[in-house]
């Protein structure tokens, strides 16, 4: 996730709808003060609102066989003064989808947009799906799962903590508001309470079953209070199907990330072939996480 | 072999014991039985396909797929949707699911004006109408979708069910059908219609009617035999003693398939019947002898008459026993595990029937009796077998040729009615056409495509190979000319979702509805394509793709045709680069039903073959041999004609019936031969001794054939096509078998002269008078009754000539009792040349050459002597050149005493 100053967390205060409330907080829970939603506010803080993100990502697909897809995209992410958005993901590997890029705006005013281009066709498409817990791409996360966490579209209630290998964790539940459609009904954040890092998010349908689980692991702290995690991993449930996400590297930097990098022109002008470099030091593959890190191995379960 | 027939009689207590012993040893078994329906016993051994079959199904899924069908007007509705979708989770959630493919886990891909959505069909229920009408509208819009999971009025849809291959083998295909129905069960009432139909519910429908048939149809048999018995013995004691020796029979029967881990399958609900059916015919000979004996003897005790009984019927029973068990054993060979299994068992049940009645049936008689049956007038002259007596009187030689010649005609109308006949082998085929589970069928049918599925696999060499369009193309070619033949329903490969990501990506315009244009395109256009949509489709190194057809064709003919021609399409489209393999289950099964054809060519011409031996030994010529076929292929020629007429397919239980038959039928025909051949023998007159032998046999004749009738005939009350097709053709060929007994073949026999093996056993002979006879010296006891049962026994009384001076015939007679002399007339006087006493031969020279008679033969005394014909013996025994050589040898010896004697005097 991507890191934004405080007057932009501030200004997400701003624009989002005020009517986010807490239940009731456990007595035994630590740090009282902190409601659900402050929980996740203070999370974004530290961690998710740095305006300049480059990462160089290779996102493995596994079947239920364990079969593997492996695909490297640069991504580019950038958040603006006034609460907008962007994200471009540009595919460099394999040589066959190289130049293939997925454009993603999200407006201030909530209204979000997105656009595909595919080099084979050479037009810019716009782009509806993988979104709200869809399907991105053939992976299991969805473009949420990627950018910010957009607060006004749930509702949080913190619940009774959990300590897992001495380690205490918050425990939010964040329910998707009605007017909202997604494929889950709400996900359960796990969030350590020592560096207010989000280390696992179930995903649940209306009954409370499980349909999807994101862990993150090798996190490390980046500067600050700031930490980041250079692995993600979701596991569909249902079909059993996983998908991980590993940085290979990541820099803050404006410079990396200007904003003409999100023109139409410049994504045309990117996709010529060849598009893709072995680059030393990427991975072409990565092993599976030994564990979901972060995983409460006591306390209360889903 | 009689010490055997009367080990009942002399040692009951102990053969009790023993039969009792084994009957419990077998029950002990019984809990050990098990059933297999499944569709694995219906395909033959060493299909060529089943492996690569295997390997398919284990990279892209199994074939059999359960299917939920679900169907109501108000589908796309908020209420309606969340139920399905609480349906969708609950199936989703069972330990034995492995995945539920529908609308909600499918893809929608939409295309517009510069825009594409890719995402699940149902990611979340809308509220208002507008979005699901929009809803409905991209579901139905989607070619892969509309017309097969969903149907084009979108008022019906499926969810189709992946059961896990493991939980079938551990759970077994009854508990999957009830996980899975307790799923659907909370759906019941939300839905106008929601029912499940697959390979669960079928083999599941298999073991349930399997014990409904077994549970009804054997006390229906044994109520039948017990008043078919009644009716033609009037003796309830008669009628108890087929049930008890079925019962012990069933028993031992079902225990050695325990033992042996022989399963029950659906022709095992034959069994019972078969068992009380056919056991009971054997029964009833024996219990009618026995009345029989006890009406002629009736001071004479119990055992007096059982052993004339078994004096009587002893080895024709032995025979019978193993000509039926052969019939049965006939399917032993057969490539299909379904009707080896019911051989082996069947074929035992018959043996162990056969053993039962042997060992049981003197020991009940002499414990139970049979009460008395008193014959009103000649019963013989009553009802059909009057009529067919009648027949036998009044025909003359017109008659005869008029009705050999129709029967003749008869048989070549029914030969081309035959030629008509097809095979079929698909399991949906065994049900009732009124069976809950065929009208689902139909009713998916109905809006769906048809349930069943076959693959089309495509593999190459070459890595990615299915990225490349030329491969893609090759795809949508073969499903090309799959429409062509308009056989099938659906078929859906990778083709079909870049053909409709490339439509969608151009706006949806239709010419754009084709195999994308480069390597690159496909690659990106997969993108969008999640991997547990491709899964069914191509192999994860795109090496292999495979093209999902549906169909619901249930005739094994037209299916193997058109894919037989699919095949040869298949490769030829797929090039000399790569390897295309039509596979299925299904369509090994019905590919099965070739082999059904092919074995059945095999067990009957192996049959008869056995038969015709066997009946050839019986008789000691071949002429006997050629004489049974007749009975036997008459019934078997009108069954395939009645077949091919009435629209009857060669299927596993109809494929039985021949063999079943002949194996039956024959029984008649040994009892009918042998009562001929001894009749023949005492009466010297073969037209009087058919006609005295339709006399005796018909009532047991048609007693036990109408008895076979109609046990088999209870067979059309089974809830199995299959058996009660099998039931009826075998009523009908018993039938048949009747008509071929009782009219054609006494018209064949009374030309003919035959020798039965057991009367030459059977025959009691004075070996002294024999063995000083100078006729057959150096000959052996069987070459002596060979010859003997050439001649014909006559009887005179005292003062009858035998031979007359001055008359020329060419028979010799050899004197068997009494005494006789020889009287030469001459102008001088009679002068008595010598006197005769049994093992005299005498009118040997008239054997040698026509010649005039030297002088009179005449009875001294009541005689009994056996007269030898030239002509009858040099052409019966021209296949026992020895026997021949040696009776010449000594007539020349003889003669040459004669002459030595006459030299002398």
């Amino acid at each position: 996730m991507s890191a934004l100053p405080a007057a932009a967390l501030l200004l997400g205060f701003v624009v989002a709808p005020a009517q986010a409330h807490d239940a009731a907080v456990q007595s035994e829970n630590a740090m009282p003060q902190f409601t659900g939603e402050g929980v996740v506010h203070e999370t974004m803080r530290r961690h998710e609102l740095f305006p300049y993100v480059y990462e160089e990502q290779t996102l493995v697909l596994m079947d239920g066989s364990r079969q593997r897809d492996v695909r490297r995209i640069h991504s580019y992410s950038r958040l603006e003064d006034d609460g907008t958005i962007r994200a471009l993901l540009e595919f460099s590997y394999p040589e066959s989808v190289a130049g293939t890029s997925l454009l993603f705006v999200r407006n201030p005013d909530e209204t979000h947009s997105s656009h595909i281009f595919l080099p084979a066709l050479g037009v810019m498409t716009d782009y509806v799906g993988g979104m709200a817990g869809g399907q991105l791409l053939g992976s299991e996360f969805s473009m949420d799962d990627l950018m910010p966490e957009d607060t006004a579209a749930f509702v949080y209630r913190r619940e009774a903590d959990v300590v897992d290998d001495e380690v205490p964790y918050f425990v939010v539940l964040a329910s998707t508001r009605p007017e909202r459609q997604a494929a889950y009904d709400a996900r359960r954040l796990f969030i350590r309470q020592d560096n207010f890092f989000i280390t696992r998010i179930d995903y649940l349908d209306a009954a409370g079953r499980l349909l999807k689980r994101q862990t993150s692991h090798d996190f490390r702290r980046i500067g600050g209070e700031m930490w980041s995690a250079d692995m993600i991993s979701v596991e569909n449930m249902l079909n059993r199907h996983r998908s991980i996400l590993k940085i290979d590297r990541r820099i803050y930097s404006r410079d990396y990330v200007p904003l003409t990098i999100f023109s139409e022109a410049r994504i045309l002008a990117a996709a010529s072939p060849p598009a893709a470099e072995l680059e030393a030091g990427s991975a072409t593959d990565v092993d599976e996480p030994a564990g979901p890190a972060g995983y409460p191995a006591g306390g209360k379960r889903p | 072999m009689n010490w055997f027939f009367m080990l009942g009689l002399r040692h009951r207590l102990p053969v009790l014991a023993v039969l009792l012993g084994l009957t419990a040893l077998a029950a002990t078994g019984l809990p050990r039985l098990h059933i297999d329906t499944g569709i694995e016993s219906m395909i033959a051994d060493g299909d060529p396909n089943r492996l690569m079959y295997e390997a398919v199904t284990e990279e892209f899924g199994s074939d059999n797929q359960t299917m939920v069908f679900v169907r109501d007007k108000a589908l796309w509705t908020p209420a309606k949707l969340r139920a399905l979708r609480e349906l969708h989770l609950r199936l989703a959630a069972l330990e034995a699911v492995e995945s539920v493919d529908d609308i909600f886990t499918l893809r929608s891909l939409r295309g517009g004006q510069g825009s594409i959505r890719s995402q699940v069909f149902v990611d979340h229920i809308p509220d208002d109408q507008q979005a699901l009408n929009q809803l409905r509208a991209d579901v139905l819009y989607n070619p892969l979708v509309s017309g097969n999971l969903v149907a084009p009025d979108g008022e019906a849809l499926a969810l189709m069910v992946v059961v896990r291959a493991d939980a079938m083998k551990k759970m077994g295909s009854a508990q999957v059908y009830a996980t899975l129905q307790a799923a659907l069960d909370r759906s019941a009432g939300q839905f106008e219609r929601v029912f499940q139909i697959g390979s669960p519910r079928i083999q599941t429908e298999m073991e349930d009617t399997l014990f409904r048939d077994m549970r009804m149809l054997a006390p229906l048999s044994a109520v039948i035999l017990l008043l078919v018995i009644l009716v033609f013995l009037r003796s309830l004691v008669a009628g108890l003693i087929p049930l008890i020796t079925a019962g012990l029979s069933l028993v031992w029967t079902l225990g050695m398939m325990a033992w042996a881990g022989i399963p029950l399958n659906i022709l095992s609900a034959m069994l019972p019947t078969l068992i009380i059916v056919i056991g009971s015919t054997e029964d009833t000979h024996l219990v009618s002898a026995f009345l029989h004996e006890a009406a002629h003897h009736p001071d004479r005790e119990r055992e007096f008459c059982i052993r004339r009984m078994i004096r009587r019927l002893g080895v024709p029973l032995l025979l019978t026993i193993a000509t039926t068990a052969l019939g049965f054993a006939s399917n032993i060979f057969s490539s299909i595990e379904l009707i080896r299994d019911f051989a082996l068992a069947s074929t035992f049940a018959m043996l162990a029937n056969g053993l039962i009645t042997i060992l049981l049936v003197p020991i009940l008689l002499s414990l139970l009796g049979a009460g008395r049956f008193v014959a009103k007038g000649d019963s013989s002259r009553k009802g059909l077998s009057g009529l067919i007596l009648e027949l036998n009187k009044k025909s003359h030689l017109t008659l005869q040729r008029m009705v050999l010649v129709g029967t003749a005609l008869l048989c070549a109308f029914f030969l081309y009615q035959a030629s008509n006949l097809y095979v079929t082998n698909d399991p949906m085929s065994y049900f009732k056409e009124d069976k809950a589970l065929i009208k689902d069928a139909a009713e998916v049918h109905e809006y769906l495509a048809g349930i069943k599925v076959f693959f089309i696999t495509l593999q190459s060499n070459r890595e990615q190979a299915f990225m490349h369009p030329e491969h893609l193309r090759r795809l949508a070619e073969i499903q090309d000319f799959i429409v062509k033949q308009g056989v099938f329903d659906r078929s859906i490969s990778l083709a079909d979702f870049l053909k409709l990501l490339n439509r969608e990506f151009h706006g949806g315009q239709t010419g754009w509805y084709q195999v994308p244009s480069s390597r690159q395109l496909v690659s990106q256009y997969l993108l969008f394509m999640h991997r547990q949509d491709l899964n069914r489709y191509v192999s994860h190194d795109f090496r292999r793709a495979t093209i999902v057809v549906r169909h619901n064709i249930s005739d094994s003919n037209i299916l193997n045709r058109n894919i037989a021609e699919l095949r040869e399409v298949a490769q030829e489209i797929a090039g000399s680069d790569m390897q295309a393999f039509v596979l299925g289950e299904n369509l090994m099964v019905n590919e099965a039903a070739e082999s059904l054809l092919l074995a059945q060519v095999r067990s009957l011409g192996l049959l008869l073959l056995i038969i015709f031996l066997l009946m050839s030994v019986m008789f000691t010529s071949f002429k006997g041999g050629v004489i049974s076929m007749v009975p036997s292929l008459i019934p078997i020629i009108l069954m395939f004609g009645v077949m091919g007429l009435l629209n009857i397919p060669l299927n596993p239980g109809t494929a039985m019936v021949a063999v079943i038959a002949i194996g039956i039928g024959i029984d008649s025909t040994i009892h009918l031969l042998s009562r001929y051949n001894k009749l023949s023998r005492k009466l010297g007159n073969a037209e009087q001794a058919a006609r005295q032998t339709v006399r005796e046999e018909s009532l047991p004749m048609i007693s036990t054939s109408v008895a076979l009738a109609l046990g088999f005939g209870i067979l059309l009350l089974s809830d199995f096509t299959i058996i009660g097709q099998f039931g009826a053709l075998s009523a009908a060929t018993m039938l048949f078998a009747l008509f071929a007994n009782l009219i054609v073949t006494p018209l064949i026999i009374s030309r003919v002269r035959l020798v039965g093996l057991y009367d030459i056993l059977a025959l009691d002979i004075n070996k002294e008078t024999l063995h000083a006879c100078r006729l057959f010296q150096g000959m052996s006891g069987y070459q002596i009754r060979k010859a003997m049962l050439i001649s014909e026994m006559y009887e005179y009384t005292k003062g009858a000539k035998v031979i007359e001076q001055g008359n020329t015939d060419r028979s010799m007679y050899l004197i068997v009792g009494g005494e006789m002399e020889v009287v030469h007339h001459a102008d001088t006087g009679d002068m008595k040349l010598a006197t005769l006493k049994a093992g005299d031969v005498f009118g040997e020279i008239g054997f040698v050459r026509e010649i005039e008679r030297t002088a009179d033969v005449v009875a001294t005394s009541a005689v009994k002597v056996l007269k030898f014909d030239f002509e009858r013996l040099a052409h019966d025994l021209r296949y026992f050149p020895r026997i021949v050589a040696k009776l010449n040898f000594n007539i020349s010896y003889i003669l040459g005493e004669r002459l030595a004697d006459s030299i002398k005097r």
